[in-house]
């Protein structure tokens, strides 16, 4: 039954995707999308775990806002510097589902501010972030003051 | 049939078009002065991208579906073209 | 009126985007990756603005604005991310 749902939901998908491409949503189109459909080979959908995605989908939806936001702070930095940090990767992705790895490094390329570069080992990304030059001077100049 | 009415744009719309062109000789001129085998596909990829959206924009300002849907061909066309270069530049 | 106003100020933020996004690359002192961040400005947060831009303008193209708005942002994502790779490659 699990199986069922998984093939339903890989077609209601790929017609989705058939009906935008062509943009019609008439009979004969959607008997056509369907015969495409099947001739496409399915893959090994028995391993989609819809309980991993669904929350990942839900995540996108708040980077228009993160997009636009780390578009400004980018322009406000005026001598950039690299800065390479390391990020966890999200529980859902080690748990093995690869959507939902695909989503996390999505998530993280997408805005302007950060960018995957490596996967340093099975749960830790290498992410590249800009840095302003004379922000990590003071830093480094209170730091030794602290000392 | 073509109603010349909606053929014709506006002048607002013709500087957004030359705007447009303007702006993606840049990359053009950033590959004429660059070594980098990377940094080239980056900025290729860039210049296909922004002729891919001239033409877009053109056809949805003109009216015609047509002249659209040749843009998006173009876009996703040549952009996996560029990662297929790239994924070739990564194996090496 | 109104939404033919706010569509062509979203669409000259997209192509102050793109102008700012595109300039960096001529300039040598930069880093490969920082010149990749301003390009992930130009290339797909300054063209999803003009494709929602776009939209408002004419809302009877969507299907072929949505295809390209999620076209242009998983092969740009993929993209760079690519690229990063290759350029951070330990030698």
């Amino acid at each position: 039954m699990a199986n069922f749902t998984r093939l339903t939901l890989v077609l209601l998908f790929r017609i989705t995707c058939w009906c935008l491409v062509t943009s019609s949503i008439e009979t004969t189109n959607l008997l056509t999308g369907l015969v495409v459909c099947l001739l496409i080979p399915f893959g090994d959908f028995r391993r989609l775990k819809m309980r991993a995605l669904i929350p990942e989908i839900l995540l996108i939806l708040r980077l228009p806002y993160d997009m636009i936001k780390e578009c400004f702070e980018l322009m406000l930095i005026n001598d950039p510097i690299d800065n390479f940090t390391e990020e966890k990767v999200n529980i859902r992705a080690t748990s093995g589902s690869k959507f939902a790895e695909f989503f996390d490094l999505f998530r993280i390329t997408f805005t302007p501010m950060s960018l995957v570069t490596r996967r340093e080992n099975s749960d830790v990304w290498r992410v590249h972030l800009v840095a302003s030059a004379s922000d990590v001077e003071t830093k480094v100049k209170s730091k030794e003051s602290d000392k | 049939m073509i109603n010349s009415a909606i053929a014709r744009l506006d002048s607002y719309q013709y500087i957004v078009i030359y705007v447009m062109l303007l702006i993606s000789l840049v990359p053009v001129l950033a590959v004429s002065r660059t070594n980098s085998t990377t940094e080239r596909i980056a900025y290729a990829s860039s210049f296909g991208n922004k002729l891919a959206f001239i033409i877009i924009s053109f056809g949805i300002f003109r009216g015609d579906w047509m002249i659209g849907c040749i843009g998006a061909f173009i876009l996703i066309v040549g952009d996996a073209g560029m990662l297929i270069l790239s994924l070739l530049e990564m194996r090496i | 009126m109104t939404i033919t106003f706010v569509s062509y100020a979203i669409l000259s933020l997209g192509l102050y985007f793109w102008i700012w996004g595109t300039l960096p690359i001529l300039n040598k002192e930069h880093s490969i990756f920082y010149k990749l961040h301003t390009l992930t400005v130009a290339d797909s947060v300054g063209s999803l603005l003009i494709v929602v831009a776009l939209f408002l303008l004419a809302p009877q193209y969507w299907p072929l604005l949505l295809v390209t708005a999620i076209s242009l942002s998983l092969w740009n994502t993929i993209f760079s991310y690519i690229l990063g790779n290759i350029s951070d490659r330990p030698s």
